[in-house]
């Protein structure tokens, strides 16, 4: 009987161990079941159920024994598609301070940037009609019989007025810094830029150097002697004797944006599209008729290819108008879908004489496409056209 | 007498069972009897039998007695066979097969299936796979294989279609079917299986197949829990084509363009070691072609590396590189044509003696062999990029068939001299 009541133990013990086993062999293992719960969170988060994404991926950073470090990359996701910029800094933070990855690393910086930026975005540059008021606007307008000279790091200033001398060195300064960063690669420009402000048109005409006739500014980068001078030649008022605020507002960043295009590309060719279509986009004031004319042309019978605008130079510009137009919108569309670094190393493969399409392509290291360019073609026209019907509705409502 | 023996030969062959061929018998002059296969060579003959293979001498050969050679006996066998019947067409194909006889034992499945169509034996052994009730070539398997994971018809591909092609792939296919495979399992989030699966697969890394699974294994090593991190938006190019792309952050290895993307981020560190060495090549003096080429020769391993993992990734690199090649060809092209003009230029100032005429327009027709040697080898590395490179072909073309022209007068000329 006691023999028999020992096997009935030894006999439940072993089935209690088999179950235990069973139990075992059928959970998943530790690392398993994170990732079924990561693949969970993940889910959510794709499916825009930021909350539940959120909620799972917390659980996970906070499991006593092993918590899960990269489920913080989650809950940060989750907190900025939540627009909660600041406790989407604090997950990436928590990330951070175990991340072993330079890229990792990098990447999470970008992140917590880009996260800052949009909590607290810069403010545009207003127009210069807008910032100044019409007190200083008249003293703009005064013409001095000495010339003043105003210098910074980059630039010297000549103009016979001198707080206007002071105001297009520190504007120029400003636009150096926008265009230099997307156009000059980050490197510093260890030059200085001569600028001359002419009284008025005919000033401008008689002294600018390489001064097109219809302009009211200009660039040039001349060697003359083993010297390189770099300069521009601005208008100090219209043919009303008015400041021209345009003149601080386009034609100073523009001329800038060419002298620097120069600069970059050296003796190889920058397309003429990419050329004056960055150049625009760089100017301050907003630029509502060239998006609304290259919406019309896009739209109609006008329009210039893209293929054709691509290898347009100066002397092939029978409809001006519509290829700057459609160069600004052009370029515009590349600059709101790249980075910098990828606009950047656009124009580096164009200088190293890439087509468009390769220097695009190798750009975005994207896999080659050779209907990549009726692709762009058909989503720029696209973009464009409601581009241009958005500025036509908004200027009929508030008519 | 041969021909009755042959009769009665094959005759007491159709009486053998499967699986037994008749020998050919060599009587010796000394009476001994050797069975084997024989063959004459000269003065010897040999007898090759199941303990090797013996050489005797013509002269100490009585009689030789061919047997019939497994085809024959195929053939009648074949012949007394019903051919409705696929159960007997079936036993004879598998003989068939045992005697090495495999187009013989093709034809026969292949008639089988036609008499019932379903015969799992015969289907299987002209590579077909059951998947959906149906028979389908290994090819058309993986493709359907591949119509079912874009499907997410996951859990049937997995438990049926897979292993079912497995079976069924040779020796080319395989890989297909394990890369699928692979794919299949991160599809379903089974991320440790899918290691396993691409660490069998990845080999020593040579071929395409081993190097996009060599990636995978390092990419699944580096996210064990399938969570992979976009750093960039992807596709790259989606929104500039209008293609909605994958914000930058985390996502689910188990979807496919994210997947991609891991390959793309892979393939982007031998994209730029592949700049690199074209940089190198870039530096090399014009005169130095060899240090350019090998130059060149590094920058297209690693973009092969590239496009194994994203194809077409490096593509406008190896335009380049083709366009740098046709540039050094092209200048050496010019030197010889260069030599050609000074040479030809220089018969119309001396006077020669018809030897020395003779030898000068050898010596142009060299020139020219050489240039169009140039020019061909300028066709040879514009061929593959043939619509970036239309010019450089175009120009080749046109230059070749002057030089072949031109060559065609020489040719005349120096005939006309002899």
């Amino acid at each position: 009987m006691v023999i028999a009541r020992k096997h009935l133990l030894t006999a439940l013990s072993l089935a209690a161990v088999a179950v235990l086993v069973s139990a075992a062999a059928g959970l998943p293992s530790y690392r398993e079941s994170d990732t079924l719960s990561i693949q969970k969170a993940l889910d959510a988060l794709h499916d825009g159920r930021y909350a539940d994404a959120e909620a799972q991926a917390l659980d996970l950073t906070e499991r006593p024994d092993r918590p899960n470090r990269r489920a913080w990359l989650i809950v940060a996701r989750a907190r900025r598609a939540g627009s909660r910029h600041d406790e989407a800094i604090e997950a990436y933070q928590e990330y951070l301070s175990g991340c072993s990855s330079q890229e990792m690393r990098d990447y999470i910086l970008r992140q917590i940037g880009e996260c800052r930026a949009a909590a607290d975005p810069a403010p545009r540059p207003l127009p210069a009609d807008r910032r100044l008021s019409s007190r200083q606007l008249r003293d703009l307008a005064r013409v001095d019989e000495q010339v003043h000279l105003h210098s910074t790091e980059h630039f010297q200033v000549r103009a016979r007025n001198e707080k206007l001398a002071r105001l297009v060195a520190d504007e120029a300064e400003a636009a150096l810094g926008r265009i230099g960063g997307l156009v000059l690669a980050g490197r510093g420009y260890p030059h200085i830029v001569e600028i001359h402000v002419w009284k008025d048109l005919a000033e401008f005409r008689a002294h600018a150097v390489e001064a097109p006739e219809w302009a009211g500014g200009s660039f040039s980068l001349l060697v003359r002697n083993g010297v390189t001078t770099r300069r521009l030649d601005l208008t100090q008022l219209d043919e009303r004797g008015v400041f021209q605020t345009v003149m601080l507002d386009r034609v100073l960043p523009h001329e800038l944006s060419h002298l620097l295009l120069k600069e970059r590309f050296g003796d190889a060719r920058c397309p003429l599209f990419l050329n004056e279509g960055l150049a625009m986009t760089m100017e301050i004031a907003p630029s509502p008729d060239r998006v609304l004319l290259a919406g019309k042309a896009l739209m109609g019978k006008g329009k210039i290819p893209l293929h054709r605008m691509l290898s347009m130079q100066r002397h092939d510009l029978d409809r001006a108008a519509v290829f700057y137009a459609q160069s600004y919108s052009l370029v515009r569309f590349l600059r709101e879908r790249m980075s910098g670094e990828q606009f950047r190393s656009f124009m580096g493969h164009l200088r190293d004489g890439c087509s468009v399409q390769d220097a695009l392509q190798r750009a975005l290291v994207a896999p080659h496409d050779e209907d990549f360019l009726l692709r762009l073609a058909s989503a720029w026209e696209d973009h464009a056209i409601a581009d241009a019907q958005f500025l036509q509705a908004i200027s009929l409502a508030t008519d | 007498m041969r021909k009755h023996l042959w009769i009665l030969t094959v005759a007491c062959i159709l009486a053998l069972p499967a699986g037994w061929a008749v020998a050919d018998r060599v009587t010796l002059k000394d009476g001994r009897v050797i069975t084997g296969s024989v063959s004459i060579e000269g003065a010897s003959v040999l007898v090759k039998a199941t303990f090797g293979t013996i050489r005797y001498d013509r002269s100490e050969v009585a009689s030789i007695e061919f047997g019939a050679t497994k085809e024959e006996i195929f053939a009648s066998k074949l012949a007394s066979a019903d051919q409705s019947d696929p159960d007997a067409l079936l036993s004879l194909a598998a003989w068939a097969e045992q005697q090495d006889l495999p187009r013989e034992a093709k034809r026969l499945y292949q008639q089988i299936v036609t008499l019932a169509p379903n015969q799992p034996v015969a289907r299987r052994k002209l590579g077909f796979v059951r998947i959906d009730e149906k028979w389908v070539t290994v090819a058309e398997g993986i493709q359907l294989a591949r119509s079912k994971m874009e499907a997410d018809r996951l859990d049937a591909l997995l438990r049926d279609v897979l292993p079912a092609l497995a079976a069924a792939a040779d020796a080319k296919s395989a890989p297909l079917v394990q890369e699928l495979l692979g794919e299949a399992q991160i599809r379903a989030r089974r991320f440790s299986d899918a290691a396993e699966t691409f660490k069998a697969l990845k080999g020593k890394g040579f071929t395409p197949f081993e190097m996009r699974a060599a990636a995978l294994v390092e990419i699944l090593a580096d996210n064990p829990d399938g969570l992979y991190v976009l750093k960039e938006k992807y596709p790259p190019a989606g929104e500039l084509t209008g293609q909605r792309p994958l914000e930058p952050g985390p996502h689910s290895l188990a979807s496919s363009l994210v997947l991609e993307a891991a390959l793309r981020d892979r393939a982007k560190a031998h994209l730029a070691r592949g700049q690199e060495a074209m940089r190198q090549a870039a530096k090399a003096p014009a005169e130095d072609a060899e240090t350019a080429e090998a130059a060149f020769r590094q920058a297209e391993r690693h973009f092969d590396r590239a496009d194994a993992l994203l194809p077409q990734l490096a593509r406008s690199y190896r335009v380049e590189i083709a366009r740098r090649r046709i540039a050094a060809l092209r200048r050496r092209s010019d030197e010889n044509a260069k030599r050609f003009d000074e040479l030809l230029e220089s018969l119309g100032r001396q006077k020669l003696s018809p030897a020395a005429y003779r030898n000068t327009v050898v010596r142009l027709i060299h020139y020219l062999d050489n240039v169009a040697d140039d020019l061909d080898a300028v066709l040879a590395v514009a061929k593959p990029f043939s619509r970036e490179l239309v010019f450089e072909v175009k120009w080749a073309e046109l230059d070749r068939n002057r030089i072949e022209e031109m060559r065609r007068v020489l040719k005349k000329e120096l005939d006309g001299n002899s």
